[in-house]
């Protein structure tokens, strides 16, 4: 089945921190540097937790992330971007995230 | 000593493409060990864990049609509020999440006792494996690509995650929530439809009771491991006013 996709342009890896509102569930998010994210990891790493914001608290960090030129620089569903390597990474409707390679993308459609 | 819950974390979804995670999880107790799942977009890749620092061991591992889930297991972790990461490959970016929880008064040996996976597509989800020891809890979790489960089933308690219409981590961390008989055991949960599935499971064993003696001193009762020529046994130690 071939699916239509948007691109959106790559802009590089994020580092994000996530906090949520535990009344309204409303999450917001803050990026961080690779440097800020990596050192959390190490041991004794907790001390550099984000605070919370307000009626928000920090819930989780993340990383790696494929940031693209959307609002928020997630990739949406049914999108895909190209990156540096020459793969591409899409987010399919009810198939989640995979990568492929350029060719695998024709006249934005893919086959899934 | 007895098998206890001791904490939760982790219990929020991440929708990026991303290939690494972190959240905060607070042990304390003793004869500690925690357990983490965690779930990646893509068949077939891998994940390392690490708590403060410390590697976590792969404890099973197992694929659906979109995702595959990991349990991964540390014994002795650190006390305190540490930091679970998750981490998959570069090349490997896509949604994950994960859940953990953290167990005191349990054996710390290196591995677990036994382990199991399960995959299916059904409205119902029992992931089990052949527990080997006496006084043993299971372990486990599901991802479902129904979006969560509806309700645990028989023998199963879900510490974190994974139930529908709620904004927590689609993969579950669940338990036996008490002692299991040995042979095959199982994790059981209901998905509000019939829908692809993918569990795993491990059995732990509780910490041996402590061989110790009554020793009866200047200043009261203390206890102590006495070691015999042939081992550690419980003994009477004639002191210098009895029989303690």
């Amino acid at each position: 089945m071939k699916i239509k996709l948007t691109k959106r342009n790559y802009l590089g890896e994020g580092y994000w921190h996530y906090f949520q509102n535990p009344q309204t569930k409303e999450v917001i998010r803050e990026e961080c540097t690779k440097e800020e994210y990596l050192r959390m990891g190490e041991k004794g790493g907790a001390k550099y937790n984000p605070k919370n914001k307000g009626d928000f608290v920090w819930v989780q960090s993340s990383g790696g992330e494929i940031n693209v030129d959307t609002p928020t620089k997630e990739l949406g569903e049914n999108e895909y971007t190209e990156t540096p390597d020459g793969s591409v990474f899409f987010n399919v409707k009810g198939k989640g995230h995979g990568r492929g390679k350029k060719e695998d993308v024709v006249n934005d459609k893919i086959e899934i | 000593m007895a098998i206890a819950f001791d904490a939760k974390g982790g219990n929020f979804t991440n929708t990026g493409t991303i290939t690494t995670l972190t959240w905060s999880h607070t042990v304390s107790g003793s004869d500690r060990i925690i357990f983490s799942t965690g779930r990646a977009s893509n068949t077939g890749n891998d994940m390392t864990a690490t708590y403060n620092g410390v590697s976590m061991t792969k404890t099973a591992t197992v694929a659906g049609t979109n995702d595959r889930i990991f349990l991964f297991t540390l014994h002795a972790p650190a006390t305190g509020a540490n930091n679970l990461v998750l981490t998959k490959p570069s090349f490997a970016a896509g949604q994950m999440d994960g859940s953990s929880a953290s167990y005191t008064g349990a054996k710390q040996t290196s591995t677990v006792d036994s382990s199991g996976t399960a995959t299916a597509t059904s409205a119902s989800c029992s992931v089990s494996t052949t527990v080997v020891a006496s006084n043993c809890w299971l372990v486990g979790g599901v991802r479902t690509n129904a979006g969560g489960v509806s309700s645990d089933g028989s023998g199963t308690t879900t510490r974190s995650g994974a139930f529908i219409g709620d904004t927590s981590s689609q993969t579950c961390i669940s338990d036996s929530n008490g002692n299991v008989s040995t042979g095959s055991q199982s994790l059981n949960w209901t998905l509000p439809e019939s829908n692809n599935w993918y569990a795993v499971v491990a059995s732990f064993e509780t910490a041996p009771a402590s061989n110790l003696a009554n020793l009866k001193t200047l200043d009261g009762i203390a206890k102590a491991n006495i070691k015999t020529i042939n081992g550690v046994a419980i003994a009477s130690i004639k002191t210098y006013d009895g029989i303690a």
